[in-house]
């Protein structure tokens, strides 16, 4: 750290090792993994929650932080991902590795010391399918990258449910699946609106390798998918009217704007600078949190259950 | 080296070295605070292991629930 070599570079702060954890992405996981713990049918002590979504969250980051790793190549080139800490010089790949290997082991054990087995094997195999699979394997490879890599991301609110339970279910199952068809749609649209960003890099994002024709088709084709996803998880343990009427909203709100998507053409997409595609991307966001909050709403002993 | 230089360098240190302080600091609050929870078994997974006191009750009401089982049977009509 005292070599004067570095002396001429931003030498990182705090701050960048930070952002390396992919804050951003850490704070969809600590939302969904909470859940997934609060809605399991088991009490869990406060300390012991609080331990076990902190270590999911910094099991998160921990992939993340080996993403920027193994992507500082690609990172630098990308519009979006310039000013990241590696590309931009502030931190060094390998210390990205180290600092991704290090609270990779350290998340993991935690968990598996504050809870069970179960649910850090499942965080190490999270970290394992996003960092290997996804990042190293699939994502230069296949337009199929997000959707198959999309499992990494969906996979917390199990872990939080194992955590909780010691066991996987139905429930969690569901909620799984629903985060896994909502991430395609979810990047597609991004995908969109970048405007070939990742083409430059080699990427092949399914615009880049087939057109955004190709890409409006498939992202109408997943958002109808993800209606009996959406609702079939309203019919598991943890679902319940109040979650069926929010399911309901979110659902049609979502199918429409992904057909004013499909019925749109690249000159008008262009006209308006993809006004179209950014809110689609911002109601995925809402989408997502609004139906796990809903669940949490459902997990209240107040609001009623199936079982009127 | 100019003394400007200097205090730049010296400012990111001081963040990285408080961050990691009060990030270690955290751990070690966490650590202990699972800890009591799971010794005090509030937070425990598994139930303590039986007292002999616990395996010696659970013989004596076998004689005491026979003569209670046809008393019940005689009330019902």
């Amino acid at each position: 750290m005292t070599d004067f070599s570095a002396a001429g570079e931003h030498e990182a702060g705090f701050g960048d090792y930070f952002a390396l954890l992919k804050p951003r992405v850490m704070s969809l996981v600590v939302f969904t993994a909470l859940v997934g713990l609060l809605v399991a049918p088991v009490h869990v002590h406060p300390v012991v929650a609080f331990t076990a979504v902190l270590c999911i969250a910094i099991g998160a980051g921990a992939a993340g932080a080996l993403n920027m790793w193994y992507d500082a190549d690609i990172d630098a080139v990308m519009k979006r991902t310039r000013s990241r800490p590696v590309p931009s010089g502030r931190i060094h790949a390998e210390e990205a590795l180290a600092l991704g290997l290090a609270l990779s082991g350290f998340a993991v054990t935690m968990l598996a010391l504050a809870t069970n087995f179960l649910a850090a094997g499942l965080l190490a195999f999270t970290i394992f399918f996003y960092a290997v699979v996804y990042t190293i394997w699939l994502k230069r490879r296949t337009p199929q990258n997000i959707v198959i890599g999309g499992l990494s991301g969906a996979l917390p609110p199990m872990v939080g449910w194992a955590a909780a339970t010691g066991d996987i279910s139905w429930a969690g199952a569901m909620m799984v699946a629903l985060i896994f068809m909502w991430t395609p749609p979810h990047f597609w649209a991004l995908d969109l609106f970048v405007k070939g960003d990742y083409a430059k890099a080699g990427v092949p994002m399914l615009t880049a390798v087939r057109g955004p024709r190709a890409t409006r088709n498939h992202i109408l084709a997943y958002t109808l998918l993800l209606v009996p996803v959406a609702l079939g998880l309203g019919l598991t343990q943890v679902g319940g009217p109040v979650y069926m009427a929010a399911a309901a909203v979110l659902n049609a709100a979502f199918v429409a704007r992904a057909l004013r998507l499909w019925r749109r053409d690249e000159a008008a997409a262009a006209a308006d600078n993809m006004k179209a595609e950014k809110k689609f991307f911002m109601l995925s966001l809402w989408y997502l949190f609004l139906h796990f909050g809903a669940l949490l709403l459902q997990a209240l002993p107040q609001v009623p259950g199936w079982s009127l | 080296m100019p003394l400007t230089e200097l205090h730049e360098l010296h400012s990111r240190r001081w963040s990285r070295n408080l961050g990691l302080g009060v990030v270690l600091g955290g751990a070690v609050v966490l650590i202990f605070a699972l800890t009591l929870v799971k010794v005090t078994l509030e937070g425990a997974d598994r139930p303590p292991a039986a007292l002999p006191e616990a395996v010696a009750p659970a013989v004596q009401p076998a004689p005491g629930a026979a003569p209670a089982a046809p008393a019940l049977q005689e009330d019902t009509p």
